[in-house]
Formats: structure tokens, C-alpha cells, sequence
């Protein structure tokens, strides 16, 4: 039995599933990069997480964990750009929508959000960031089991 | 006054040679040029600020769009302001 949180382990689980994928399409995958990343390492694609909410009854949390994809690509031009930046977003989406929950990590594990922004300076890059809210229970004073 | 200053820097080597190509007019220039980082997308990823300045007077009529040539490489004008008091301009440029 792993000793790494649900939380840790959903995360390595998402992680697991998009690398093959994004590496396909000829982009890099970063998890919370703590710098930011180089124009030579684009594409990229980000995973982060963010709160997650708990909620306790009796002896088991009932989980909602935030994850992030952030597809990003630079735009060399205005159609190749977007239509790559959507591939790589759309093909991540897709594989995550059909694994099963994370392998039964997780309850539900669902797309919730998705955002789209365009910032330049000397290349115009593109950012297509999806959310996925991953619910699970786990044990109330253990983090690492299964509720 | 600002020209004067321009081109003493010029003659420092202080200076980027261009040429600002905008309809049928292609003008050499002596410009201070600047290839600076800049955060983008929320401090995400890293880009590369280039802006070109010189005396407005020198680049009266530069808009969005035009090209500029520094050595092999060409950039496109996406955006130029008026800095100081008006009498020099800035152009930022992207990479085509």
C-alpha cells in the first residue's frame, strides 16, 4: 500500500496519463514549475493543483481536488498556434476523460472549467488551461487510504 | 537636441543599424535597441521585450505593422509609444 497521499497520488496519476500524449505532439510536461519556463521549451504543458476542499463525516473526508492542465503553445502564426495548442488540450482531455476515474483513484473525476489567453512579446503565445475537479474519499486520519 | 545626442551615440557605437520598411519607403535608422526578459502569461513562461527607440523625428510615421530589419533577422512593429516628452519614440517589436 502506498504511503503517498490520494491527493499525491492523483496527481502522479494525471501526470502519468498526459506525458506520453503531450510528448507526442512535441511538448514538454511540467508539474508546478517553481521558475518560469523558456521560449525553447514550447510546447509545454503545465499540470498544477490547487485547494482542495475536505469535507469530514464520521470517519471519512470526502475530497474535491482542483487540477489544472495548462496546454501552451507559441503562435508562429494566427490558425497553427491555436489549432495546436487545441490538439494538445483536446487529446489530454480526452485520455483523461477515459481512464476510468484515474484507475478508480478517484469517484468522479471531471472537466470544469476551461480558460484561453493570449500574451506576447517578441512570439505571441497561447494558453488553453482546463480544470478538473477529482473527487474522492479517503479515511479521516488517513490521507493515504481509501474511504 | 535629442538628434544631436543620437547621433553622438551613434558615432560612440553605442547604435543598431535598421532599415523600417513601411509601404514603399525603406529608411535606415541608428536606433538604441533592447532585448530585455519579460514574464508572460502570469509569469509562466519567459519571453524576450525587444523595443527599438530613436528621436521621433526619425521615425514619423511608424505604425503597427511596418518591418524592421536588423541584420538577417526581420521583426514586425506591434506597438509604438512616444516616451519623454515626445521627442523620442518607442517601438516594440516581435519576431517574424
Amino acid at each position: 500500500m502506498s504511503n503517498l497521499s490520494l491527493r499525491e497520488q492523483i496527481i502522479q496519476a494525471t501526470i502519468n496519463i498526459i506525458t506520453p500524449i503531450a510528448q507526442s505532439y512535441g511538448a514538454y510536461v511540467f508539474r508546478s514549475p517553481a521558475i518560469a519556463i523558456q521560449k525553447n521549451q514550447l510546447p509545454a504543458v503545465i499540470v498544477t493543483s490547487d485547494k482542495m476542499e475536505v469535507k469530514i463525516n464520521n470517519q471519512i473526508c470526502s475530497r474535491d481536488l482542483t487540477l489544472r492542465v495548462i496546454s501552451i503553445a507559441p503562435r508562429t502564426d494566427d490558425a497553427s498556434s491555436d489549432e495546436l495548442v487545441d490538439r494538445i488540450s483536446t487529446a489530454l482531455t480526452k485520455a483523461l476523460a477515459q481512464s476510468d476515474n484515474l484507475g478508480g483513484l478517484c469517484q468522479t473525476f471531471a472537466e470544469t472549467e476551461v480558460e484561453y489567453e493570449v500574451d506576447e512579446a517578441d512570439i505571441a503565445i497561447v494558453e488553453l488551461p482546463v480544470c478538473f475537479k477529482a473527487s474522492f474519499r479517503t479515511k479521516r486520519d488517513d490521507p493515504s487510504v481509501k474511504g | 537636441m535629442i538628434v544631436q545626442i543620437y547621433q553622438a551615440a551613434a558615432r560612440a557605437g553605442l547604435l543598431k543599424s535598421v532599415r523600417w520598411a513601411s509601404g514603399r519607403s525603406n529608411k535606415a535608422l541608428q536606433v538604441e535597441w533592447r532585448e530585455t526578459d519579460e514574464s508572460l502569461l502570469g509569469d509562466l513562461v519567459v519571453g524576450t521585450a525587444i523595443t527599438m527607440t530613436c528621436p521621433t523625428i526619425e521615425l514619423d510615421g511608424i505604425k503597427q505593422g511596418d518591418l524592421i530589419t536588423a541584420g538577417q533577422r526581420k521583426y514586425r512593429v506591434r506597438d509604438v509609444r512616444q516616451i519623454q516628452d515626445g521627442s523620442e519614440t518607442r517601438a516594440t517589436l516581435s519576431t517574424i
